[in-house]
């Protein structure tokens, strides 16, 4: 039913209805800040990253031939456009790496109701898991933002990246031996 | 990895577990993966809500776009593959340059024409092998094209006629005998006609032409091999005279020096260098190398010679 409906809205979104597109980024927009949060290093491009994938979508809508799911093909436009502005951005300003507290730390959204000692031992250990993701090259990073925090499956992965199943078990595999070096003192 | 996600077969997990039941180091890089996949799937990593704006901002910035109408897949791939075909076909049109026919065949000599209507063979060429003549002298500035073609075991010297005429082997020896002061008057800047005895001297090596070749221990007779003198000299004429009783039946042993001695710049040229060439064989390249050799020689001496050669 829900795929369905996304192919009925994405149909009539290629024959130029933009409502059809609007409900489309209702659907998928906290789908498209998850991926754009972990992977950009700064939260003040979150908001115009996750516009500009939008409006990626909506130019390249005709070319979305129905072969992959809807939120496959999102996915990887939400990567590309990601990495491409963070260049972008990167070389013309200064990189936020260096002060993770001016963050992506300021705007946790924890449900979690805990104690303030484990809250900020909590926060501390997250962050630190960010800067260590944050270090890994694009790729591998990639790869386990979508594995790892989006919860997709190595085979749509693969469909995502338009690589092969093993290449992403093998970037997952040196993703991990890379993490646990920096994360030696967390586990 | 797979085996710590647990997306591998039953039969392929046991293979590798009992691998790294004897295998310490495996055992540490599974125990490695599995210690940060923990971490991962536990950590809570920052994620921002979408903005309240999102949608305005972004149907702004799309309502500029132009609608794009789409085509489905399979109109899509038929226009692009109908476009291709177009393309082509225009592009093949286009770049195909229009090559105008140019007539084929060879120069033509004036007195090849005339050699060639004065004597013609009486069989067909059945095997021709063409060898481009290289550019006459400067006394002749028209080039001729000849070639040494067999024909039913008889080797004729071939003058090629005009382009779309039948090529004729040409035997010279009995053009000569025939109608030897008519070629000799086509050619320009040759001798005047040879005189009788040498007609005569001619005949007679003729008619020994056909006579089997002696069988006696290093002889080699000649064999057919006629050289015909027009306007020779005294010294040539006292040479062919000699040929003539040889090839009358008497087995002697072909000596080029005996000719050269008598006329060296023609003798050695025409008969040294054409056995050697492989006058008496079948290789046609040599005799064909050879005969511009002989044309060249003969043109500065005035001498007209040609060869009839039977196997």
């Amino acid at each position: 039913m829900w795929e369905e409906a996304d192919a009925d809205l994405v149909a009539k979104a290629q024959i130029g209805d933009v409502g059809a597109f609007g409900e489309l980024v209702r659907r998928y927009s906290r789908t498209v800040y998850g991926v754009v949060s972990r992977m950009a290093d700064n939260a003040d491009d979150i908001d115009d990253i996750a516009q500009e994938v939008f409006v990626q979508a909506y130019r390249s809508i005709g070319s979305f031939r129905g072969d992959a799911e809807f939120s496959t093909w999102l996915y990887r436009i939400a990567i590309n456009t990601t990495i491409k502005l963070m260049k972008k951005i990167r070389s013309r300003q200064a990189t936020s790496i260096d002060d993770p507290a001016g963050g992506l730390a300021e705007t946790l959204v924890s449900l979690e109701t805990e104690q303030p000692d484990r809250v900020v031992e909590r926060k501390a250990r997250n962050e630190a898991l960010r800067k260590a993701v944050h270090e890994l090259p694009e790729k591998h990073r990639t790869v386990v933002v979508l594995h790892y925090f989006e919860n997709l499956g190595c085979e749509e992965i693969a469909k995502v990246l338009d690589c092969s199943v093993g290449t992403v078990w093998s970037r997952l595999h040196y993703a991990c031996k890379k993490l646990q070096g920096i994360l030696s003192c967390e586990i | 990895m797979p085996y710590s996600e647990g997306v591998l077969r039953a039969d392929v997990a046991a293979k590798v577990e009992r691998h790294i039941a004897s295998c310490a180091r495996c055992a540490a890089e599974l125990d490695m993966i599995r210690s940060v996949t923990c971490v991962l799937s536990n950590a809570d990593m920052p994620v921002s809500e979408p903005a309240n704006d999102l949608w305005a901002k972004v149907s702004a910035r799309i309502a500029d776009e132009p609608v794009r109408p789409t085509l489905s897949p399979k109109l899509g791939i038929a226009a692009g593959v109908a476009a291709a075909v177009l393309v082509g076909i225009v592009g093949t049109r286009l770049l195909t340059p229009v090559v105008p026919i140019q007539p084929t065949g060879v120069k033509t000599v004036s007195r090849v024409g005339t050699l060639t209507a004065l004597q013609r063979a009486q069989k067909p060429v059945s095997k021709l092998q063409v060898r481009p003549h290289p550019p006459a002298s400067k006394s002749s500035p028209v080039s001729e094209q000849r070639y040494f073609a067999r024909s039913g075991g008889a080797s004729s010297w071939y003058l090629k006629a005009k382009p779309g005429r039948p090529h004729r082997p040409v035997e010279m020896a009995s053009a000569a005998l025939k109608d030897a002061e008519a070629y000799r008057a086509a050619i320009p800047g040759r001798v005047p006609v040879a005189s009788r005895p040498v007609v005569e001297s001619c005949r007679a090596i003729e008619g020994a032409a056909s006579a089997p070749p002696a069988s006696t221990g290093d002889a080699v007779p000649i064999g057919g091999e006629l050289r015909v003198g027009l306007g020779m000299d005294s010294a040539e004429r006292a040479g062919s005279a000699a040929i003539a009783p040889a090839a009358a039946g008497a087995a002697v042993p072909v000596e080029t020096e005996t000719l050269a001695s008598s006329s060296p710049g023609v003798g050695r040229a025409l008969y040294g260098e054409a056995r050697d060439a492989g006058y008496y064989s079948n290789d046609t390249t040599r005799a064909a190398s050879t005969v511009s050799v002989v044309d060249e020689l003969n043109e500065t001496e005035g001498i007209r010679t040609a060869a009839i050669f039977s196997y």
